[in-house]
């Protein structure tokens, strides 16, 4: 008996692993006969939106299309939402997509290879010729026989791309950026409710604030903030401040300067760090986020929210995305109101750079989701993305959010019309960021000048270093990625060409492709005029002869 | 007893023994190896993971560690140095060093060719300035008399002293600045690990000399315990501490009064500002605070893998030796010096050697902490984080194999020099 249980007591480590093993593998199939059964199609959708009730209206407008899917089709699908944090979803996809393993439906607008048109044209799916058609789901509507294209406030203008000529994802909302204030806190310090329309009126409530500080001994912050509000800050506030140098640097009338642009204008003098636009964009940027709790460097989104609820500041800055979650996080405790970021025109210093606001009427329609050009599914997914971007729906799920429809007639609601875009001012990018070396050392000292740490002069003069050193492989760079993204791109017409020679009925038209190689080799001859300026050293061309 | 060379018999004989290995060996091969070779294959090219693969030859080395004409003094004291050992060492060592003399002076010819064919013809310069004192060096170990051969020596190894600092100054300049400014965290860090590892020594000793094994015991099952804890919580639990408004660091630092200290000595002394009234100041945030945070992180450093080794290289002592010692009078501390810590010199090495490799390839933590650009003013930035910058974020990923190759090459010198020098005495 117990040479027995000396026996059954060596044994029963290897009986433990192999039970356990035998019980997981179990699971797996008991899961996956359950919820992937073969004939039930499995999509996936990846987006980084962690607001609270993005997930839940996503999950809800996902069992809709999952009913109405089997009710015309007699099917089952399951869709299912992969949440990824903001941080690491750039990686998530660039492997995702490269290792041949990605999502179904992706959000589109972070990590290289939703952005770069190289990699959206190798890895998306083109949605350009459904766009032309009605989209089905309107049906009943006034937008019944619209091309699903014209169904967008924009008629999709803004999702266009124009280096592949294409578009790849249909919009669910469109964002604008402004300011919510504690009406009651704000009341009791100023003595009155008008929120700053100007930018001296900002400046007359800081002085208000440190006032109310200094008499009653409070510790108010007039404003809550974290790096995530100062990269709005940086678009609502920052960017007009270089109105002057894209309007004298775009070589292409394109209303931006890209870092080819940029980097001739640098050498021509045109522009460096030290310029007094950008050296007073980052003291005004400075001088607000001195209003900023104390550590809010160190503070994330969430612990700027919190900081505002619990009424330790009067203001934050966020989007129209938070147009219902704010009110509903603060109902009970205050009153919340809006007001556009108000521009420094009538400042001393800072006025003579900035002829206006962030102008928001070219804002493009946010939230895309591209289809997957690997996916197995991808009638489906394309079909999923009209149903979501119908009429009816758009307006269900905008209203849920408190977001801004972006389909026509969709009724929007009353918490958003304040952040009906501004139709006035002025909207350009500069891209200073010319080598991943400026992108990664500026990345690292914005915050500290902006939190007052580095002087700006030391910031510009350490950039201006690091830009002298890099600048000019980062302009071969971008030379090679274009010459790389043309190269690719041709090879996809090549395909395309052939299939519509051998009579493949799913391939665009033969005119479409030679449209769009006559628009690819412009796009070449512009990089070779490039080339020769940056090699040759030479002064910048005339805007015409770019042209 | 002397290990037998396999042979054909022995194989077929027990060929079932020989099999056992393969799945471990193939399993090893495809998920390290084959990887790694892929990496190596992959530093020559200009390569985005995608599609876009064209080979560059040294491009991407030549961006990274700057141009030939700063690694040609370095590689020739190198070769010199091969040359002046060749005269020392068993037959073995020598077979070695006429091996990796060659593969320098391949490496060097092949540099050449490539600084020719790219028009650097100041690649050479460098040559003349170093290669005319180690030829004199190297003709002074041939002389007859000793002091000149000691004196040769001596010059060919401050030649390679000179040309490793001549090169380490200039490559910030002509390499990758960034890269090369990474390595100022990664050094510090390996300071002050250094000084970390102790508490984990001392712990080991404590549980050892306990005098209950059941006190033993437990206290080695308490330090299992936290290992079941996912790396994950532990992060954010010190995330947690660090925070400036609600954590538990600036809150006792203000019970204990030494907020007014701090920032008395940063208004006085430092200067940085991070100490500012009201008193919150952002571990994480702060330039100025990063690397003391990174520093701090973990106290009181009891790491719970050091104290088991640390535990297991003890209990190995045999008891005789106490007891021997005892006889002899030794104190407590004496016990410790001149007993325990010889003895687990093993433990220690394997460990400082984990702790330098773990240093240098250290990201994940900086990376979730502070972001892909090493937090404010880029303090946090280890070459391991910047490699993965230049891969995930950049899609360079042909240009971060280079960096992983030259990481790789650092360490394993690093690694040699500690098995080299760190002498364990039996």
């Amino acid at each position: 008996m117990n040479q027995l249980l000396d026996r059954l007591k060596s044994w029963l480590g290897p009986l433990i692993l192999v039970l356990a093993a035998a019980a997981a593998y179990a699971k797996i199939f008991y899961d996956h006969a359950t919820y992937n059964p073969p004939e039930v199609a499995t999509l996936r959708l990846c987006h980084w939106q962690l607001e609270p009730g993005f997930r839940e209206s996503i999950d809800e407008l996902i069992k809709r299309y999952e009913e109405l899917y089997f009710q015309r089709t007699g099917k089952r699908i399951n869709l299912v939402q992969i949440p990824i944090n903001g941080r690491v979803y750039p990686q998530y996809v660039n492997c995702g997509l490269i290792g041949g393993v990605a999502p179904d439906l992706i959000q589109m607008g972070r990590g290289d290879t939703t952005i770069n048109p190289s990699y959206i044209a190798r890895f998306f799916e083109p949605i350009t010729d459904p766009l032309m058609e009605p989209n089905p789901y309107n049906a009943g509507a006034s937008l019944a026989d619209v091309p699903w294209k014209q169904t967008f406030f924009d008629d999709m203008r803004g999702n266009y791309e124009p280096t592949l000529l294409q578009y790849y994802a249909a919009p669910f909302t469109r964002s604008s950026l402004r300011f919510f204030y504690n009406k009651d806190l704000f009341r009791t310090i100023t003595g009155h409710d008008n929120p700053p329309s100007t930018f001296a009126d900002l400046q007359e409530f800081f002085r208000k604030v440190e006032a109310y500080n200094l008499l009653h001994g409070a510790r108010i912050s007039p404003i809550s903030g974290s790096a995530y509000q100062l990269s709005q800050l940086s678009q609502t506030l920052g960017l007009p401040f270089r109105a002057d140098l894209v309007l004298e640097h775009d070589m292409n009338f394109d209303g931006r300067v890209d870092k080819l642009e940029a980097f001739l204008a640098y050498r021509k003098g045109g522009w460096d760090f030290s310029s007094p636009a950008l050296e007073a964009m980052l003291r005004c940027l400075t001088e607000v986020a001195s209003q900023f709790q104390p550590g809010w460097q160190a503070a994330l989104r969430d612990d700027a929210l919190f900081n505002f609820l619990q009424q330790r500041s009067v203001m934050i800055t966020s989007g129209s995305w938070d147009a219902v979650v704010i009110p509903r996080l603060s109902e009970g405790k205050f009153e919340v109101g809006v007001f556009a970021t108000p521009v420094p025109m009538d400042h001393p210093e800072y006025g003579r750079y900035v002829r206006g606001p962030r102008n928001e009427a070219g804002t493009p329609g946010g939230i895309g989701f591209g289809i997957n050009a690997r996916s197995p599914h991808k009638e489906i997914a394309m079909d999923f993305t009209r149903f979501c971007t119908s009429q009816a729906q758009n307006e269900w799920f905008c209203s849920e959010m408190g977001w801004t429809p972006v389909v026509k007639g969709a009724k929007a609601s009353e918490a958003v019309i304040p952040f009906q875009p501004i139709t006035e001012g002025f909207s350009g990018e500069f891209d200073m960021d010319l080598s991943p070396e400026v992108a990664l050392k500026g990345g690292g000292m914005r915050v500290s000048v902006i939190a007052g740490r580095v002087p700006v002069e030391e910031y510009s003069s350490e950039m201006n270093r690091v830009l002298e050193r890099t600048a000019e492989d980062g302009f071969e760079r971008t030379l090679q990625q274009n010459a790389d993204r043309i190269r690719n791109t041709q090879r996809l017409f090549a395909g395309s060409l052939a299939a519509s020679v051998f009579c493949d009925e799913s391939a665009p038209s033969r005119k479409k492709i030679e449209e769009r190689a006559t628009a690819l080799l412009l796009d070449e001859h512009r990089d070779a005029v490039f080339r020769t300026l940056g090699a040759a050293g030479s002064p910048e061309p005339a805007k015409e002869d770019v042209e | 007893m002397r290990a037998k060379p396999i042979t054909w018999h022995n194989v077929r004989s027990h060929w079932t023994v020989f099999l056992l290995p393969i799945p471990t060996l193939a399993l090893v091969a495809l998920f390290s190896y084959i990887p790694a070779a892929g990496a190596i294959t992959h530093s020559f090219f200009r390569w985005d993971g995608a599609f876009i693969e064209e080979f560059v030859g040294f491009l991407n080395f030549r961006r990274l560690l700057g141009v030939p004409s700063l690694w040609t003094p370095v590689l020739l004291a190198v070769l010199a140095a091969y040359c002046a050992l060749l005269t020392t060492g068993s037959r073995v060592q020598r077979v070695w060093l006429i091996l990796a003399a060659i593969a320098t002076a391949v490496s060097l010819v092949v540099l050449g060719l490539d600084a020719w064919k790219s028009g650097e013809p100041s690649a050479l310069g460098g040559v003349w300035w170093f290669g005319l004192p180690l030829l004199a060096s190297g003709i002074a170990t041939r002389a007859g008399s000793a002091t000149a051969r000691s004196w040769g020596v001596g010059g060919i190894y401050a030649t390679l002293l000179v040309a490793c600092i001549f090169y380490l100054t200039a490559v910030r300049g002509y390499g990758d600045a960034l890269f090369w400014m990474s390595f100022q965290l990664i050094f510090i860090l390996i300071i002050a690990n250094l000084f970390k590892m102790w508490p984990s020594i001392f712990t080991a000793v404590c549980i050892h000399r306990l005098k209950s094994d059941r006190a033993q015991y437990l206290y080695r099952v308490l330090f299992v315990i936290p290992m079941i804890i996912p790396t994950m919580v532990m992060l954010l639990v010190w995330k947690f501490f660090y925070d400036p408004n609600v954590g538990p660091l600036n809150e006792l630092l203000r019970a204990m009064h030494l907020d007014t200290l701090l920032s008395w000595l940063d208004s006085a002394v430092f200067r940085t500002g991070a100490f500012s009234d009201p008193f919150r100041p952002a571990w994480l945030a702060e330039p100025s605070l990063i690397v003391p945070a990174l520093i701090f992180w973990g106290f009181p450093w009891v790491g719970v893998v050091g104290v088991l080794i640390y535990l297991a290289g003890l209990q190995n002592i045999s008891g005789e030796i106490y007891e021997a010692a005892e006889l002899d009078g030794i104190s407590w501390w004496g016990k410790f010096v001149y007993l325990e810590l010889p003895l687990i010199m093993t433990q220690i090495r394997l460990n400082l050697i984990l702790m330098i490799i773990g240093t240098f390839q250290a990201f994940g933590l900086q990376l979730i902490l502070l972001g892909p650009e090493g937090g404010p003013g880029n303090k946090g930035l280890t070459p391991g984080l910047y490699m993965f910058y230049v891969g995930f974020s950049q899609q360079e990923y042909g240009y971060a194999c280079a960096i992983g190759l030259s990481l790789f090459v650092i360490i394993l010198m690093l690694t040699i020099i500690n098995h080299r020098f760190i002498r364990v005495q039996k």
